[in-house]
């Protein structure tokens, strides 16, 4: 328990009454000297009083780097009182405001929360400065409220190149097996030419494609990577944008990081990127892998079947070695917001 | 779905919470804004100016509004500084010249310094100005501050200003209290609209308010007794008499006791009445002596008008803080004359502690003057003393100036006017010293509220008279000629001390005269001095004194001896009294508590006689701080939980008015569960009552529990049960809780 400022500049006017009456004679200093000593008094008397609430911590959905969310507090207490709430908020989130006066008790408390850094992050405990009627004294409690909150790498959009790249990857994976003819469908980017029904695409006026049983029961693409010190979120980074652009073509994946591994498919995005938000630096774990990321300081490589490249190319940022369709690669910064990718 | 209106009303209920805080906060700034405002009218309502000031007041409140929301915090602070800029500029403009030509930064720094430390603002001799001056800068920028919504800087503006009145001593408990409890609310209220509080936070903070009112009414925590102001240094003297200078003011008290002890002894020629101060300004409650001193450099001025010389030595007996002198002191000399200070109103003061046996010869010039000299003197008064001397606060009743007026009749010399009031006040009032200190204006209560009172009464009622018609009077202290034990020796006691008026006359100057009975006084203050002789106290007699010598000693018709032209019969001087009374105001006034406390501890003793008591508070301000405290207790109540408890009981005790049987009998059982819940377990959500009760039986519970549960049933799914069932089942109930009931089941068997 300790004085405020103002609880301070009260007890300074009372201690200044004192001694001027103490010199010069009483006056009416007693009408302020005891109501101020009154106030410190039936100050500290609440806070004594006060017991630290029971708080349940509404968080917001698990987010990519930059986006904003809203967590509110909610605190059981029979005995309302003013104060200042101020959650624990690691590094890697960014909270407005850092710090809430409100009654506690009488309302909920909400503040915004910006992700900055991909993670596993763990809010709380929750600090409270009780405060009394007058805001002339406080006292800190703690409560100990913890909610997780994961904040995934970032993602990019890969470069048409590059995702033509991955795509033969999967193809030459799959032609081998393209056994029984399953289905007629319309085409789709990234389907190859040779597949196309001609046709069919000849009386529909539409391009149709054939589809193989093969294809349903996918032949997963494997994701291994490894990072050197300080790299891991790059690492996290490319990964997440190579197995997201696999699974939006439909191409299941196998992710292999220094924190274990994962195998999803189409609708597993959520599950990859948790899984990527939580790995840390280490080496490769598999050599074998069609895909391989390796993140140090300053670069990332990232070898597709046999083609080696870095990540900067495979978004488009740097010319990328293929065969070069004519169209633009698109920067990082006009890509799709990951918030979309995720709800696609 | 159901929770969606719900959560409405409750952000209705938010919003006519915060809305109702801000009115708490608002009201707050205002009621401290009142207290200190209150004040300073209370300035101008002595000085002048009263309606100027609650103009200023308003006109600050209403440009504070006017401005809250359309002009930034910088540019508000600027305009309350160049408000105050202007006021210090006015005040300083108005000051007169002669006192503007004294005036150094060394002056100033200790004027400051004497405010702070006590010197009421009342003794400034442009107080009005000051009090105007003053006003509209922290009314204008609290109030601007607390509209913007910050209350706690408005209340440390407003808090600041209430602060420098209670410093000087200006501010009494009453109006300090209201601005602190103003304060409090303004800051609690304020915490409560901008963090969206709750109904109990504001019982607490009516509890805290309570607690402030009853403690600081009942408990005085500081030390230190009547306002010692820092004076001035002017001159080589003691720290002891630099502090004692309470002689500036007058209060004027209920009942008082006389002191027999020995103050001084005078060696003249002549008896006379020894003046220790004048006062110049009426405040209703008492006097104020107004403006500085200046050094004693040697002979003073003589009267305007014709004069004779009296010579005499004052040997001190006692430790003195006043040097008795007969109007009108002109020099003096001895030790004390290098320290003396003269007064603003012609009076000496000896600027230190006169120790005991100490002495100093005096030369005073005594005005000469006749009767006819006096009727025919006019009206021709000099400016200053016309100014100064008919001041009266602006609320004077307009009884006081009827009766006055009356009393004085119209085509009258101002001579005339006063020995009407005189002798109208020497046959119509009672003399006592037993008298209950009156609330309001002291004239007009003695005039139409008291039967008797003491000199203090006689002589301010007859000054606040005379002003009214016009005629410049003022207030004075000092001792009465004593008891003469030789040819030339005088013996002035305590019980010598007293009140009396002056009167100005053009060409004559100040002539003295006084309202107060003799008669009655005189056996009042034998007794207590036959008293105190008996009981064999210490300091009541010296030299001769005690043989009675000489009697009678100078009678009211000594003076008239030294009027020129033989119409002694006719003296305006009427002094009926040998021995006058003491009011302790001025006896203390002018004694060191330090130094002698032989009179102050018996006076004290004496007033304090009855016990524990509560400081006076008028019957408004009783009223209002009843009504807080009521407020507090019922706040208190309610956030214990008392009331909730108590209507609890209530409700599970009585069954209240029959209405149909059903509900009579469902009533009856939410009793019964109530009680049930309290001695066993609730009911659980989703449990019938005959399940609850059944469940309960294995408790081995009263049978009578059964019936009611089935009677219950039976009128609430039935509905059938008749009128004498369910009377049956609430007096079984009935029974049950009573019996339940400590110390009631002893009555009931």
């Amino acid at each position: 328990m300790r004085l405020t400022r103002r609880g301070k500049g009260v007890l300074g006017v009372a201690l200044l009454g004192f001694l001027m009456a103490a010199m010069f004679g009483s006056r009416a200093l007693n009408a302020v000297v005891l109501p101020a000593f009154v106030a410190l008094v039936a100050g500290a008397v609440q806070l004594r009083n006060v017991d630290a609430p029971a708080v349940t911590r509404e968080t917001p959905a698990d987010g990519f780097p930059g986006e904003t969310g809203t967590v509110t507090l909610r605190f059981e207490t029979d005995d309302p009182f003013a104060g200042v709430v101020a959650d624990s908020v690691p590094e890697g989130l960014d909270t407005d405001p850092a710090a809430v006066e409100t009654t506690v008790g009488a309302g909920p408390v909400s503040y915004e929360l910006r992700y900055e850094d991909r993670g596993e992050h763990v809010l709380g405990p929750v600090y409270l400065t009780a405060r009394d009627v007058l805001g002339l004294v406080e006292r800190d409690l703690t409560v100990a409220a913890r909610s997780r909150l994961v904040v995934y790498p970032s993602v990019a959009d890969l470069a048409p190149a590059a995702m033509n790249e991955l795509q033969s990857l999967y193809d030459t994976a799959r032609t081998d097996e393209r056994d029984e003819f399953d289905r007629l469908r319309g085409y789709e980017r990234g389907d190859p030419l040779r597949d196309v029904h001609w046709k069919s695409t000849a009386k529909y006026d539409d391009l149709v494609v054939k589809e193989f049983a093969a294809d349903t029961q996918a032949q997963a693409v494997t994701v291994a990577a490894g990072a050197a010190v300080g790299a891991a979120d790059a690492m996290a980074e490319a990964v997440a944008s190579v197995a997201l652009g696999l699974l939006s073509m439909g191409i299941p994946v196998e992710v292999y990081t220094p924190n274990g591994e994962l195998s999803a498919s189409v609708g597993g995005e959520r599950a990859v990127l948790e899984h990527l938000a939580r790995t840390g630096r280490g080496g490769v774990p598999a050599e074998t892998a069609d895909v391989e990321v390796v993140a140090s300081t300053g670069t990332t490589t990232v070898r597709i079947g046999d083609v080696e490249t870095t990540f900067g190319a495979l978004v488009g940022s740097v010319p990328f070695g293929g065969d070069g369709d004519g169209e633009t690669p698109r920067g990082r910064d006009d890509a799709r917001s990951p918030a979309e990718e995720v709800a696609a | 779905v159901s929770t969606e209106p719900r959560s409405g009303t409750a952000a209705a209920a938010a919003l006519v919470d915060r809305v109702g805080f801000r009115g708490g906060a608002l009201a707050g700034v205002l009621g401290l804004t009142f207290a200190y405002t209150s004040v300073l009218y209370h300035v101008t309502d002595v000085v002048g100016g009263a309606e100027l000031e609650v103009l200023v007041v308003l006109g600050s409140l209403a440009l504070a509004t006017g401005v809250a929301r359309t002009v930034g915090e910088r540019t508000a602070l600027l305009v309350a500084a160049a408000i105050a800029a202007a006021g210090t500029v006015v005040y300083f403009v108005s000051i007169p010249s002669s006192q503007l030509a004294l005036l150094t930064i060394g002056r100033l720094v200790s004027d400051v310094l004497a405010l702070a430390t006590g010197l009421s603002v009342l003794r400034l001799t442009a107080a009005d100005v000051w009090a105007l001056a003053f006003t509209p800068g922290p009314v204008f920028l609290s109030w601007y501050l607390a509209v913007r919504g910050r209350y706690v800087s408005a209340v440390v503006v407003g808090g600041g200003a209430l602060g420098v009145l209670v410093v000087t001593g200006d501010a009494g408990t009453v109006p300090t209290l209201v601005g602190v409890v103003g304060a409090v609310a303004a800051v609690g209220f304020g915490q409560l609209e901008r963090d969206g509080g709750t109904t109990a936070q504001v019982d607490s903070l009516a509890v805290v308010v309570a607690a402030m009112l009853v403690l600081t009414a009942s408990v005085s925590v500081v030390p230190g007794g009547a306002a010692q102001p820092l004076l001035p240094d002017r001159g080589a003297k003691t720290v002891e008499a630099s502090l004692v200078n309470a002689e500036d003011r007058i209060e004027v008290l209920g009942s008082i006791r006389l002191s027999p002890a020995v103050r001084f002894t005078v060696e003249s020629n002549e008896g006379s009445y020894w003046q220790t101060a004048a006062y110049d300004r009426y405040t209703s409650e008492g006097w104020v002596r107004t403006g500085g001193t200046d050094p004693y450099r040697g002979e003073l001025d003589d009267p305007p008008g014709a004069d004779r010389a009296l010579d005499y030595r004052v040997t001190a007996e006692t430790p003195l803080d006043a040097l008795p002198a007969a109007w009108r002191p002109v020099s003096l000399s001895g030790d004390v004359a290098a320290t003396a200070e003269v007064t603003q109103q012609g009076g000496v003061r000896p600027g230190r502690t006169i120790e005991e046996g100490e002495s100093f010869a005096v030369e005073s010039r005594l005005p000469q003057y006749t009767t006819e000299q006096l009727r025919r003197a006019g009206t021709d008064y000099p400016g200053p003393i016309n100014e100064t001397y008919t001041q009266l606060p602006a609320s004077i009743s307009e009884r006081v100036r009827e009766r006055s007026a009356q009393v004085a009749g119209n085509d009258t010399s101002p001579y005339e006017k006063a020995v009407a009031i005189e002798s109208h006040l020497e046959s119509r009032k009672e003399y006592s010293l037993t008298v209950e200190r009156p609330d309001g204006e002291i004239a007009d209560s003695f005039l139409f509220e008291m039967d008797a009172g003491y000199c203090t009464y006689y002589a301010t009622t007859m000054v606040v008279m005379l002003r009214s018609q016009g005629v410049p009077a003022r207030f004075v202290v000092g001792y009465t000629a004593g008891q003469q034990v030789a040819e030339d020796e005088y013996v002035v006691r305590g019980l010598d001390s007293h009140a009396w008026v002056q009167v100005y006359f053009p060409e004559v100057g100040w002539v003295d005269f006084d309202p107060t009975p003799g008669g009655p006084r005189e056996s009042v203050e034998r007794t207590r001095l036959a008293e105190a002789r008996q009981n064999n106290r210490t300091g009541v007699d010296t030299g001769g004194s005690a043989a009675g010598a000489l009697q009678p000693s100078p009678d009211p018709a000594d003076r008239a001896t030294a009027v020129i032209g033989n119409e002694s019969q006719s003296t305006p001087v009427r002094r009926g009294a040998i021995l006058t009374e003491n009011p302790r105001a001025f006896e203390e006034a002018f004694r060191n508590p330090n130094v002698s406390r032989n009179a102050t501890v018996e006076a004290t003793a004496t007033d304090s006689g009855g016990g524990f008591s509560m400081p006076e508070l008028p019957d408004r301000e009783t009223l209002g701080f009843g009504l807080v405290v009521f407020v507090g207790l019922a706040a208190g109540a309610r956030r214990t939980g008392l009331t909730r408890r108590a209507a609890e009981t209530v409700w599970l005790r009585y069954q209240g008015a029959r209405r149909d049987p059903e509900t009579d009998v469902e009533r009856a059982f939410s009793r019964l569960e109530r009680l049930l819940a309290k001695r066993h377990r609730p009911r659980r959500t989703g449990e019938t009552p005959r399940q609850y009760v059944d469940a309960l039986r294995t408790r081995r519970i009263d049978d009578r529990v059964v019936t009611v549960a089935q009677t219950y049933e039976r009128a609430r799914y039935a509905g059938e049960v008749t009128r004498e069932e369910a009377d049956e089942a609430v007096q079984l109930v009935d029974d049950l809780v009573w019996e339940r009931t400590p110390l009631v089941r002893r009555f009931r068997d």
